[in-house]
């Protein structure tokens, strides 16, 4: 039989699927590389920018949440219309590309300004924010729409990886610059505007857009393609549990402020707290992810915000000891693996392809809304009644509202497609 | 994919070979600025040698550099800074000679103190990372003996039976001149016993002013009184005051004398200390006894906490350079007599963080 042969010879051609996978893996690899090269660009500048932690510390506690909750609400704007550009124009790469293309070109402007002042610095940094609430929404589009469904926890987990080793690697290549050529930013710089041009340089010309192949309906403006997108009752339910769950995440900033203020924790390791939060979440990205794919995406997710609920519960304890405090930043770790690539993961299993930039965006809309209230609520607790009542109400609200997710989540229908 | 994979491999190669380029070209030019520094700051220190009258060091045939204990026998009224000659010998400990000159140490501190046989030093390890170390005088150097990581360092004492160090450094900031914005930490540390130390911050300050456990205020500047008793610098924003502290019972109480920095004379009569006067720090006595203040005849703003190289003539340092410089930047010391009402002396040119040796 002709079909029966054809079936049974697949030496010398390329089987479908694994062609399928070549693309996969050419797209996450291609991303991947371009977050790792961009992140060293820019954590390299923050490490040299005494702006952000002299005006961190000055904040009061009630200041200091507002000012993060505001920063998110708007960057979780400028996502959802990255997201919903990237759907109408079917073109996720382009959008995404735009968004890496001007974060590089402000390393530019940086590194011709930097023998001025700190003005330009503080508006090119406006721009790069810019640049990255546009290119977020796409360039998780791009992932979700690179690989099948059963893995795309495990490819988010992927891309995770290699865009927070790019944020660790960022200050050491500073520090080292630095240790090169005392004292001379401008070096720094230079060494920013290179990489991130090969970042750039990734997505242009490795990624690749893929063809969708549910037809796009027609030719939406950002409220319609949200009503749209928030009609489908599963995205609507997944959003109304990551937004609960949110509303009761206290913000790393302020975990980080209180191992620094409450720990007997040497002070010499306070710029190592990120980094054990990092390394963390760097090794267990990928594992975690495909044990999502495997296992339960919502399962992973609600179990990761009970690592979360450890660490509060951990932070509750009377003495904060130096082991306390790797423990909360240890759990901190896992809880990020679980949550921050799953999230877009369980997201883009539900949602049609024509759509995924604004569903993703939306998710991250949502998280930023429940962010946006717990930050400066936290603070004012932590003010009025002190934090031990602060952390013991947010400890038992999260709690209520995982229970809450997981009613929620357990409502999701599937689609067997 | 062959090919977009070699043209981003290209792109790659072009973009580090520019950037890699340009850095080398800014550390050439460091280099030779640095180089020109070098050549300055010796011409000076020649001549500032050759204007003294003293003759000439007396050891026979002097060793490239000094080791602590198998080079030099430490007599009272020997002065040991840290040379800022900028150059491959910069923050290299060294020993100033009766003519002026000065013999240097294979041993790098950023600010250095002594007395009895113990010497105390804060300094800069690699890239950001910093130490505290005690040296033995009387011994040549042990590897890795008695250090511990510490932050940027500010301020370095000994006790006089050198049996305890205080050290001052910076959490974040680096000057006493922002005022409310830097933070620092102040640790005692027993030289016995190298895991035995305290924070300041942990001292119950037996005063009911609030102001000494807001979380804002800052602890810094110690001076020993002996080896237990000390005083200690305590500021709120500009509210900026003295305690006098006990090691043994972990207590501090106010003084109620005003400035920072104190440093008590040999003789136990007299603080000088560092007095905010608008943008600058002046310098004024306080006689312990009767608490008199007495501003000294220096009109510069001196930053530093002086050291006292007898009874009545302190040392301190300046910047060389009005414009202090980003890189290596170079410093003087000086010498003050506060008795007899004259002007400031050219100590040791290129040199910082006098530390005067009492047995």
């Amino acid at each position: 039989m002709y079909l029966a042969s054809v079936r049974k010879k697949p030496t010398g051609t390329q089987p479908a699927t694994s062609n399928q996978n070549q693309h996969i893996h050419r797209n996450i690899f291609a991303l991947g590389f371009t977050s790792l090269f961009t992140d060293i660009s820019s954590e390299m500048i923050v490490a040299i920018t005494p702006l952000y932690l002299t005006s961190a510390l000055g904040f009061s506690y009630l200041s200091y949440g507002l000012f993060e909750g505001a920063y998110q609400g708007a960057n979780a704007s400028l996502r959802l219309w990255g997201g919903a550009l990237s759907d109408r124009h079917q073109n996720h790469k382009r959008i995404a590309a735009t968004g890496y293309g001007i974060s590089a070109f402000t390393r530019v402007g940086l590194f011709l300004t930097s023998f001025l002042t700190w003005l330009p610095i503080t508006l090119f940094l406006l721009a790069d924010r810019v640049g990255k609430g546009l290119r977020v929404a796409p360039r998780d589009a791009l992932i979700s729409l690179s690989v099948s469904k059963d893995r795309l926890a495990t490819a988010f987990g992927a891309h995770r990886a290699m865009d927070t080793f790019g944020a660790l690697l960022g200050p050491i290549v500073a520090y080292l610059l630095l240790e090169v050529t005392p004292g001379a930013y401008e070096s720094v710089f230079a060494m920013s505007v290179a990489t991130a041009f090969i970042g750039l340089s990734f997505i242009i010309f490795l990624a690749q857009q893929p063809v969708i192949k549910t037809k796009i309906q027609a030719k939406k403006n950002l409220l319609a393609s949200l009503k749209q997108t928030l009609a489908d009752s599963n995205t609507r339910l997944v959003c109304l549990a990551v937004a609960a769950v949110s509303f009761m995440t206290i913000s790393d900033s302020f975990l980080y402020l209180i191992i620094f203020q409450e720990s007997s924790m040497d002070k010499v390791f306070f710029p190592l707290l990120f980094s054990g939060t990092a390394v963390t979440y760097l090794v267990l990205a990928v594992p975690i992810g495909s044990l999502a794919d495997k296992f339960s995406k919502t399962a992973v997710f609600l179990a990761g915000n009970l690592f979360l609920l450890a660490a509060y519960i951990l932070l509750l304890t009377t003495s904060i000891s130096t082991t306390i405090g790797l423990a909360t930043l240890g759990l901190l770790g896992v809880y990020y693996a679980a949550t921050d690539g799953v999230v877009p993961a369980i997201i883009s299993s539900l949602t049609p392809e024509d759509s995924r930039g604004v569903a993703i965006a939306s998710s991250t809309l949502a998280i930023s809304l429940g962010k946006l209230i717990a930050a400066p609520l936290f603070g004012l607790l932590w003010q009025q009644f002190g934090l031990p009542l602060a952390l013991s109400l947010f400890s038992g609200g999260l709690f209520i509202t995982l229970v809450f997710a997981y009613f929620s989540l357990s409502k999701i229908q599937v689609a067997h497609a | 994919m062959k090919k977009q994979v070699l043209l981003i491999t290209a792109i790659a190669l072009v973009l580090m070979l520019g950037a890699g380029g340009y850095i080398l070209n800014v550390r050439s030019q460091q280099n030779k600025d640095l180089a020109a520094r070098n050549q300055e700051a010796s011409e000076r220190v020649a001549s500032f040698e050759s204007s003294k009258t003293a003759p000439r060091s007396t050891l026979a045939s002097p060793p490239e550099e000094l080791s602590f204990g198998a080079d030099v026998d430490f007599e009272q009224g020997d002065v040991l800074v840290v040379n800022r000659v900028p150059g491959d010998d910069y923050g290299k400990l060294a020993l100033r000679n009766d003519d002026g000159s000065r013999e240097l140490f294979d041993k790098t501190c950023t600010r250095v103190h002594l007395a009895a046989h113990t010497g105390f030093c804060l300094g800069e390890r690699g890239i950001s990372a910093y130490v505290a170390e005690f040296f033995d005088l009387t011994k040549p150097d042990l590897p890795k003996r008695d250090e511990w990581n510490t932050i940027l360092p500010s301020r370095a004492q000994v006790s006089p039976g050198g049996l305890w160090t205080a050290s001052t450094v910076f959490a974040s900031g680096t000057s006493y001149q922002d005022v409310g914005n830097f933070s620092t930490f102040v640790e005692f540390a027993s030289v016995e016993n190298v895991n035995r130390r305290w924070g300041a911050r942990n001292f119950k300050v037996e005063s009911d002013d609030p102001k000494y456990v807001d979380p804002e205020g800052n602890f810094w500047g110690v001076t020993f009184i002996d080896d237990d008793q000390f005083y200690i610098t305590h500021g709120l924003g500009t509210d900026i005051d003295i305690l006098k502290g006990t090691i043994s019972t972990r207590t501090l109480e106010p003084t109620g004398w005003l400035g920072s920095c104190p440093s008590l004379s040999p003789d136990g009569s007299t603080l000088v200390v560092k007095e905010m006067d608008g943008e600058n720090f002046q310098l004024v006595t306080i006689d312990v006894a009767t608490g008199e203040r007495t501003p000294l005849g220096e009109t510069r703003s001196v930053d530093d906490q002086i050291n006292w190289m007898s009874d009545d003539t302190i040392l301190y340092a300046l910047h060389t350079n009005e414009k202090p410089e980003e890189i290596q930047p170079e410093f003087d010391i000086w010498s003050l007599n506060i008795t007899d009402g004259s002007e400031p002396e050219l100590f040791l040119p290129n040199a910082d963080s006098p530390a005067t040796y009492f047995p």
